[in-house]
C-alpha cells in the first residue's frame, strides 16, 4: 500500500489556547459573589464600637437602618450625625411603611439605662426596635 | 507597475483576538472594593420593641401587656447590675443566669421585669435578655432603674 493511499483520520482541529486572565476572571467573580452573599456593607463608624455579645442567638446580616450608640452619647444614623431631637426626623424616610424597624448598634459599655430610655421615647412608640449584638462562638472545652 | 505582484491572500479566516485582561482588571477592583467595604462579622439580633414600659417579647410581636400582675399571673422583678443579676434577694452571676431562668421556666413564669442598675451595661442587659429569650418567657419589661 503506498502511503498516498492510507486511509489516516482527520487532523484534530486546533486548540484553541484560552486567556490565562479568563481563569482569573472566574475566580475573582467567585470571591465576589462570597462577598455580596456573605457580607455587609458597614460604616467605618459602626466598626469603632465594641458590641454587646451573644452565644446562642441566631445569625443575621447588619440591617439598616441603624443607630449607633457609643459611650459618647454620640447618635449616628446610618454614619450621619443625629441628636436626639432630629432623630425622628431622620428616621421618618428611612422607616419602612409596613413595617417600621430600627436597629440600634450600642457600645457594649453604653450605660443600660441609657438605652432603655432611648427605646421609651414617645416618638419611637411603634417602631419594632432591635438591638445588634455580636455573636460569641462558644470554645469547646 | 505591471511589476507589483500581490501576496497571495491566506485562505485560512482571520481570527480576532479577545483579551480577558482588562476584565480581569476590573473586577479585582470590584473586590477589593467589597473586601474593605463589606463586614463578615457574626451579628445577632435582639428584638426590643418598646410598649408602655418596655416590653420586650422574648419571639414575635409585642403583645399587650399590661401594667399590673393578674392573680393568675407569675411575675418576677429582676435587677441587672454590672455582670450579676439580683433576683429576691438572691445574687447570681451572669453567667450562671440559666440555673436562675430553668427553674422559673419549669414553674410558669408569665413575665419578668428587668430593672437595670446604674453600673448596668449594654452588655450586661444583653445577657440577661439573651438568656430569658432563649427560655421563651412569654414577656420581658424593661425599665430604667437605679436598684443598685
Amino acid at each position: 500500500m503506498t502511503p498516498e493511499k492510507r486511509n489516516t483520520l482527520p487532523k484534530a482541529a486546533r486548540k484553541i489556547q484560552l486567556d490565562f486572565s479568563l481563569t482569573t476572571v472566574n475566580i475573582v467573580l467567585l470571591l465576589i459573589f462570597f462577598f455580596l452573599v456573605s457580607g455587609s456593607l458597614v460604616e467605618t463608624e459602626e466598626l469603632t464600637v465594641d458590641l454587646a455579645q451573644t452565644t446562642e442567638l441566631p445569625l443575621d446580616r447588619l440591617p439598616r437602618p441603624l443607630l449607633l450608640m457609643d459611650v459618647g452619647d454620640k447618635l449616628q444614623l446610618n454614619g450621619d450625625l443625629v441628636t436626639p431631637d432630629s432623630l425622628r426626623i431622620s428616621l421618618n424616610p428611612l422607616l419602612n411603611a409596613d413595617t417600621p424597624r430600627l436597629h440600634i448598634l450600642a457600645d457594649r459599655d453604653v450605660p443600660a439605662g441609657a438605652l432603655v430610655s432611648l427605646i421609651q421615647r414617645a416618638d419611637l412608640q411603634g417602631i419594632e426596635i432591635k438591638l445588634v449584638t455580636l455573636r460569641q462562638f462558644k470554645t469547646k472545652p | 507597475m505591471s511589476m507589483i505582484r500581490s501576496l497571495p491572500q491566506s485562505n485560512r479566516a482571520r481570527r480576532y483576538g479577545f483579551s480577558f485582561t482588562p476584565l480581569a482588571d476590573a473586577m479585582f477592583q470590584l473586590l477589593v472594593f467589597f473586601m474593605l467595604t463589606s463586614s463578615l462579622a457574626p451579628y445577632s439580633l435582639m428584638t426590643l420593641t418598646p410598649g408602655a414600659a418596655g416590653n420586650i417579647p422574648a419571639a414575635g410581636d409585642a403583645p399587650d401587656v399590661p401594667q399590673t400582675a393578674t392573680k393568675e399571673e407569675r411575675v418576677a422583678i429582676w435587677s441587672v447590675g454590672r455582670g450579676s443579676l439580683r433576683a429576691g434577694g438572691e445574687k447570681v452571676a451572669l453567667a450562671n443566669i440559666h440555673d436562675l431562668v430553668d427553674p422559673l421556666v419549669e414553674a410558669g413564669l408569665d413575665r419578668v421585669v428587668l430593672l437595670t442598675g446604674r453600673s448596668a451595661t449594654v452588655q450586661d442587659m444583653a445577657a440577661a435578655l439573651e438568656a430569658l429569650t432563649l427560655a421563651r418567657i412569654p414577656t420581658v419589661q424593661v425599665i430604667a432603674g437605679s436598684a443598685q
